[in-house]
Parts: structure tokens; C-alpha cells; sequence
């Protein structure tokens, strides 16, 4: 008995399946589909095929702003993803927002710094190593160009990874307003429209500060207002 | 105005100078009733004693149609003393009114003591004794015309009776006239007129401080005079100059039922040279009731004016080379072209876009009238045969009532067009996609899980911290054995010197004791053989050999003959005895 109650609690909390979900997709019970979608998300953050079908419920559901996070962040795994590009344009037409083109494309140039920047820390550590065993002139003269190249791919690396990485964008999932301060008590300072996106600049207990791209004024809002965006980084 | 005009400059000047005087001239000494005459009257002051007032001569029998003044002054030196003269030229035109024998003056000036110079009087002839011209005689009150918009209907509202407004000024006041007269209709055009009124002489000069604005309606400005025209007319037995100030075209809001303007505000200068003032003379703030149009109910639309309309099309052709195309309709004539309109509604087939509007008009002197075009850019979207419905205007105008003005039909023929890239596109965007199963195959998808959280970047980032932890400690570990070889190659170096430098036998076994047990950790020196063997078993059996070879060379006496062969054995055994724990 013990064991048929631990395997029916097992497979109640066993993500839902394709099947499932277009079934109850199909009984628009939407809230259940995109409870099981949530659910496998925390198995795969990033998996586009989740994002996007959960674009599509929260879009059923009048999630508007949501909707347009998770197309998004579809496109940013999964570019040639044409059903989120449209729903995302449709949406972004609809909410009077603009998408910054460069989130539906490429993340930039990092993995060429990354490997040479890591090209660099071998060839370093490599004639370290032999100085080491063998020290002479020559190679000490060699290391000397080689740490600074090592350095500077390193600080090229850093700061495209930061420009490129994750947290820097968000999507605001309702209409609202950026504050002067993080408090809800101070003054306002512009407003954000369902499905704007934000460049997060710095953070402060719960509160965010943003940069608008509609109108470019930066103010703060609190997390609950807004969903982070992980960028691709080729 | 004309008064302070007279009470100008007055120089004291000491010296010889010629008498004040004043002089009446004439352009002629016969005319008719009808034609001009110009009578100048000249001042000459010799600046001695001021003139504190000029009296112009009365022309009873003339219509003073226009007044002009120039001054002249000059200053001569004859002999030391300084001469200063002044003239001054005043100049009318007049008009006379009957036929007759005339005599005008003298003109009388009144100096500072008292004293009144008089000048000369001029005759003349008039010939005829018609009708006067103008009819505005003083003493025929309210009929003198306007001469501006809606002349005639406006002409008694302008020399009406002082209202109660004017007559709170009275002497001189501002009238406003509004034509055409009552009943004022919605959206009809209306001219409004400012008259100054002043009596003889009382105001010198004059600025706006404040225009009126209008509201519930458009307005312009069609006449504002750079120069005041006086004319003279006589309101209630009294003698007025009057000059129409601004005129302004309004047209009331189609809905309106009420139109307004705030007051006109002028500074006036009124008094004499010495005693000028500055005052506000303002006019009423106008407030007109605004009625329907006759029969406005069977034409909702309607507009005033006399107008006529033309259309550049009746036909049009559509396609893919020529997807659109402009119809031009024209409005021309008088009337509230402002608030004129024309609107197509929704075609399935074509695409009107709003019509491009330029509307030209012009003040005639009596009516706003003008020419109003609007240019409907037409697009076909579908192939078929569609119509631009006749367009229809219902115009009213005082004179000729209501007319219905109408435009023909435009027959739009659409033929086959190149589709739209943005309504593909429009189309497209409407249409939001369903639900996915799985992402099309061979679909590149990223990893998106940050580099610091990928297992790859961070093994080959702590890679070569790992191999540069390891070489350091091996370097670290090298250096320690070979110091450690050196230190003990140095010891055995030194002890070696020291054994080669013993100069005797009992020095190179003391010498010798102290080698093995620095270099091999042995002590020789004072131990028991037999012990020693006991606890270092192996290899010290040479040591001990060499140690009783060296006690047998002493107690015999034959240690320093052996000497060198004792030490070489001693260094040797020194390099090859291995250190003991």
C-alpha cells in the first residue's frame, strides 16, 4: 500500500507531457498548461520549445507582457524561430512597443575573445612552466608580451561577457511606473508599458533600476513588475 | 489729435526776429460743388512769446475731407545776435457742400500774454447748387455712409445715437459695427468694424493697447489703416470726426449659438500741448446671439455662401502601374469657405486618403470670398469597378436662399494590381501561431546556460591554474633538493681541504673523526669499536679500519711517513660512506 501511495504521488508531480499539454491546450484550461510548462522550465530555463508554448498560453491568458518575455527568450535560443519572431512583432505592435534589434539578434563576438583570451592563458602558463623548469632569457622575454596579452583578452572577455550575459535586460509584464528611488512611496518619474524592455543597471533590495528604451528615462521598479531576459552568447 | 498737433515747440530766443504771423492761402478762387479745394494756413513763430492756441477758421458750408501738418525751423546769426524761426504749414482739403460766395478765416492764434494775431481771410466762388456729394453734413445726423464692408446696412448702425457705453465718455468714444445686421446666423460671416469717434480737435494721438479676440469662431484681420481718415458727421446735434480704427472678417462656429470679441483697449492723448493726458478709451465687448438658418433642419449641412463647385475627374483608372490616382474638387466663391468640408465614406475597393486642403481667400471689400481645394488621393486595393459618390453642398446666401450644389460621380475602374508588401506583411502579423509539438529539425539552438555555470569553460579556465599550481610546486621542490645537494657537497668539500691539510697523523685522525661525523652522522671518536659495529652494522667496518690504522701509525712512530696514504684513504672512505639516520 505504502508503495502504490508513493508511486501516484510520483507520477502527480512527474512533469506533464506533450499529449497533456495540447490536451488541455485543446479544454483551454490554460492556467493547468501553463502550470506544467513553469514546471518543466525549472528542468530547462532556456529551452525554446517551452518558452514559446508558454508565450502562447500566458498570451491566451492576457499575459500580454509575459507572452512577450517568453517569445524572446525563445528567439534567444532558437533565432530562426519564425512563429515567436511573428507572435513577437504581432504582440509588440499591439502593446506599441519597440523591440531593441539587438535582442533578436546574434549576442556578439564573445567566443572568439574567449578563446583567445584562453589561447593566451595556456600559452602563458605553458612557457611559465618551461621557464620554470629551464629558466633563460629567451623565455622570460617571452613571457612578458604573452602576460599582456593574456590580460587584455581577459579584460576584452570580461567586458563583453558583462554586456552580453545574463540579468542585464528585462520585459516589464504590466503597465506601471519608474520611480524616482526604490520605494514605492517616492515620486514617479515616467511609466512603463506592458512589454517594454528595460536595461537593468544596478539593483537594490527587491528593486531594479532601469533604463526605458521607449523613452529612454531611467528610474527604478520593483522585481515583481518585470522578467529577466538571458541573452544568447555566440 | 489735431489739437495737440497745434501746441507745439515754443524756443525763447533773444536777438532780433520777425513777427509772429499767420497766413490763410487758397489753391483757387473758384470751383464747383463736388471738386477739392486745399486751403493752407501758415504759422510763422519768431519764438519771443509762445502761442498757447491756434483757432482754425470755421468751415461752415465745407466738408473737411483730410488735414495734413509739416513744421519748419531754422537759426540764423547776423552780426553776434542769434535768430530763430519757426513755421509750421497746415494744410485742408475741403469739399463744398452748395454754391455761393464763401469767405473762410481768419485764423486766430493766442499768445502766452493774451494777445491774438489774426490772419488774413480768402473768398471764393462756388458754382452749382446741387445736392451736396457727401451727405454727411453737419447737422444731418446718422447719414454719412460707411464706406466699408456691408455699406449700407451698416451705415445707420454707424451714426446711430450714443449708446450708453459712449456716453460715458461722451466727447469721444469707439463704435463697433457689425454687418450684416440682425438676425446674425451660425456660421455666417461677419464684419466687424472699430470707428473712433472724437469731437473736434480732442484726442492728438492714439495707441492700441489691447485688440479684441474673438471667440467661437475664426477670425482675421482684413483692414486696419496706417493713417486715421477723419471723416465729419453730426450724431445728436453733435459734430463728430470719425476714422475706422480695424475691421475684422469672423466666422462663427457652425454649432455655435453665440459669438464674442473682448474689448478693444486705446491710450488716447487728449488736452492741450501743456496739459496732454494719457487716458483708456475702451469699446463694449461684443456678444452677438447667433440664430439657426432659415430652414436649417432640411439642410443639417448647410453652409453659407454663394458658391459653385468643379471636380478634376469623372473617371478614373486604376492599376499596377498607375495604383493611384488624385481627384481634385474646387469650391469657388464667397461665404464660409473656412468651415467648408467634403468627406467620402468607405469603400471596400478603393482607399480615399484625407484629402490634402489648401483654401486661398480674400477680403473684396464687401465679402470674404475665394477658392478652396481639396485633393483626394484615391488607391485601388481590389480589381473591380467602383464610384466615388457625387458629393453635395447646400449653400445659403441672403440674396439667393438655398441652392444645392453637386458634384458628378467618379466611375473608378481598378485592374490588376501588384500586391502590397505591407499588407502582406499586415496580414501576415495578424495571424499568431499556435501551440508547437517540437522545433523544426536542424533548427540551430544555443545553449544558454551562462559561461560561468558551463562545465567546459570552467574546467578549461582552471586548467592552467592547475598545471601552473603543479610546476610551481615542482619548481619549489627542485630548488629545495639541489640547495640541499649543494650544502652537503660544500661540507664534504670543506672537510676534505681540512683532511689533505693535516699536517700530522694525530691531527688527521682528530680531523678525521670530525669528518665522519659532520658528512656521515657517525661518531667515531670515543667510542667503542665493538659498540659502534653494533649499531652501525653495515659499511663501518673501512671506517674502523682506517681509525685503528691510524692509532697503530701513532703508537709506532710511523703515522707521518704514512701520512699521505692515511689521507687519501680518509677522503676517499669520506665520499663513499653514505650519511647515516
Amino acid at each position: 500500500m505504502k508503495r502504490l501511495i508513493c508511486l501516484l504521488i510520483l507520477i502527480a508531480t512527474l512533469p506533464v507531457t506533450a499529449a497533456d499539454l495540447f490536451e488541455l491546450y485543446a479544454k483551454k484550461d490554460y492556467a493547468a498548461a501553463a502550470g506544467s510548462l513553469e514546471k518543466e522550465l525549472t528542468q530547462k530555463p532556456f529551452d525554446p520549445l517551452v518558452h514559446y508554448n508558454l508565450g502562447v498560453i500566458v498570451q491566451k491568458q492576457g499575459h500580454r507582457g509575459e507572452a512577450l518575455h517568453h517569445y524572446l527568450q525563445a528567439l534567444q535560443a532558437a533565432p530562426d524561430l519564425k512563429e515567436a519572431r511573428n507572435n513577437l512583432d504581432t504582440l509588440a505592435t499591439d502593446l506599441h512597443v519597440t523591440i531593441p534589434k539587438r535582442l533578436t539578434e546574434p549576442g556578439g563576438d564573445i567566443v572568439p575573445v574567449m578563446l583567445l583570451f584562453l589561447v593566451f592563458l595556456y600559452l602563458f602558463v605553458g612557457t611559465l612552466l618551461v621557464y620554470l623548469a629551464r629558466p633563460g632569457w629567451k623565455l622570460r622575454l617571452m613571457l612578458v608580451p604573452l602576460f599582456m596579452l593574456m590580460v587584455l583578452f581577459a579584460v576584452l572577455f570580461v567586458g563583453r561577457y558583462r554586456d552580453t550575459g545574463t540579468q542585464l535586460y528585462a520585459v516589464a509584464v504590466a503597465a506601471g511606473e519608474l520611480k524616482s528611488g526604490p520605494d514605492t512611496a517616492l515620486t514617479a518619474v515616467g511609466k512603463v508599458r506592458e512589454g517594454e524592455v528595460l536595461e537593468i543597471t544596478s539593483a537594490s533590495e527587491g528593486w531594479l533600476k532601469a533604463k526605458s528604451f521607449q523613452d529612454n528615462i531611467e528610474g527604478w521598479i520593483h522585481a515583481s513588475q518585470i522578467r529577466h531576459l538571458t541573452r544568447r552568447i555566440e | 489729435m489735431r489739437t495737440g498737433l497745434f501746441f507745439i515747440l515754443l524756443f525763447v530766443v533773444w536777438g532780433t526776429a520777425s513777427a509772429t504771423s499767420a497766413q490763410l492761402e487758397i489753391d483757387r478762387q473758384s470751383l464747383a460743388v463736388g471738386d477739392e479745394l486745399t486751403l493752407t494756413l501758415t504759422i510763422v513763430d519768431d519764438a519771443k512769446e509762445d502761442i498757447t492756441e491756434v483757432k482754425e477758421p470755421d468751415f461752415s458750408g465745407f466738408d473737411l475731407e483730410n488735414r495734413g501738418e509739416s513744421s519748419s525751423s531754422s537759426i540764423s546769426i547776423v552780426n553776434g545776435s542769434m535768430t530763430s524761426r519757426k513755421e509750421r504749414i497746415v494744410t485742408y482739403i475741403l469739399r463744398p457742400q452748395r454754391g455761393g460766395q464763401f469767405t473762410i478765416g481768419p485764423a486766430v492764434l493766442v499768445m502766452e500774454k493774451g494777445k491774438e494775431i489774426r490772419s488774413n481771410q480768402v473768398r471764393l466762388t462756388v458754382t452749382g447748387s446741387g445736392a451736396p456729394q457727401n451727405p454727411a453734413a453737419p447737422g444731418t445726423p446718422g447719414t454719412t455712409p460707411d464706406t466699408g464692408a456691408g455699406t449700407a446696412a451698416a451705415g445707420s448702425a454707424l451714426f446711430a445715437p450714443l449708446s450708453a457705453w459712449e456716453k460715458q465718455t461722451g466727447r469721444y468714444f469707439i463704435r463697433v459695427v457689425v454687418s450684416p445686421e440682425e438676425p446674425h446666423y451660425r456660421g455666417e460671416p461677419l464684419v466687424v468694424s472699430y470707428y473712433l469717434f472724437t469731437q473736434k480737435n480732442l484726442i492728438s494721438d492714439l495707441s492700441f493697447y489691447r485688440l479684441p479676440s474673438f471667440e467661437n469662431g475664426w477670425s482675421d484681420e482684413i483692414e486696419a489703416p496706417r493713417k486715421l481718415s477723419f471723416s465729419r458727421t453730426n450724431i445728436d446735434g453733435t459734430v463728430y470726426d470719425h476714422a475706422l480704427l480695424k475691421r475684422y472678417i469672423l466666422i462663427p462656429d457652425a454649432k455655435a449659438d453665440r459669438v464674442g470679441a473682448t474689448q478693444m483697449i486705446l491710450d488716447v492723448m487728449t488736452g492741450g500741448f501743456f496739459d496732454t493726458r494719457k487716458r483708456a478709451l475702451s469699446s463694449i465687448a461684443l456678444s452677438l446671439d447667433l440664430a439657426p438658418l432659415p430652414d436649417a433642419d432640411k439642410h443639417p449641412a448647410g453652409i453659407v455662401g454663394d458658391l459653385s463647385v468643379t471636380q478634376s475627374h469623372t473617371m478614373l483608372t486604376l492599376d499596377k502601374q498607375k495604383p493611384l490616382d488624385t481627384v481634385t474638387y474646387t469650391v469657388t466663391g464667397c461665404g464660409n469657405l473656412q468651415q467648408l468640408d467634403l468627406s467620402f465614406s468607405a469603400n471596400s475597393g478603393l482607399k480615399i486618403f484625407a484629402p490634402d486642403v489648401k483654401i486661398d481667400t480674400q477680403w473684396d471689400g464687401a465679402r470674404l470670398c475665394g477658392t478652396k481645394t481639396f485633393k483626394f488621393m484615391v488607391k485601388g486595393l481590389r480589381a473591380g469597378s467602383y464610384e466615388l459618390p457625387a458629393v453635395t453642398l447646400d449653400t445659403y446666401d441672403r440674396q439667393k436662399g438655398w441652392q444645392t450644389l453637386a458634384t458628378r460621380p467618379v466611375a473608378v475602374t481598378v485592374g490588376e494590381l501588384a500586391p502590397d508588401p505591407a499588407m502582406l506583411d499586415e496580414a501576415k502579423r495578424s495571424v499568431a501561431y499556435e501551440l508547437l509539438r517540437e522545433l523544426p529539425a536542424g533548427m540551430a539552438v544555443y545553449d544558454l546556460t551562462p559561461l560561468t555555470e558551463q562545465n567546459s569553460f570552467r574546467i578549461a579556465l582552471a586548467l592552467p591554474l592547475l598545471l601552473l599550481l603543479i610546476g610551481s610546486f615542482w619548481w619549489l621542490i627542485l630548488g629545495f633538493l639541489r640547495t640541499r645537494r649543494e650544502k652537503k657537497t660544500f661540507i664534504l668539500r670543506e672537510w676534505e681541504r681540512r683532511l689533505e691539510a693535516a699536517p700530522d697523523a694525530t691531527t688527521l685522525l682528530n680531523t678525521y673523526y670530525d669528518a665522519v661525523a659532520a658528512v656521515t652522522g657517525i661518531a667515531l671518536k670515543g667510542e667503542r669499536v665493538r659498540e659502534m659495529e653494533k649499531r652501525n652494522a653495515d659499511g663501518l667496518q673501512p671506517l674502523t679500519e682506517l681509525v685503528r690504522d691510524l692509532q697503530n701509525a701513532l703508537y709506532s712512530g710511523s703515522g707521518n711517513a704514512d701520512l699521505a696514504a692515511l689521507k687519501g684513504r680518509a677522503v676517499t672512505l669520506l665520499r663513499t660512506t653514505r650519511r647515516r639516520p
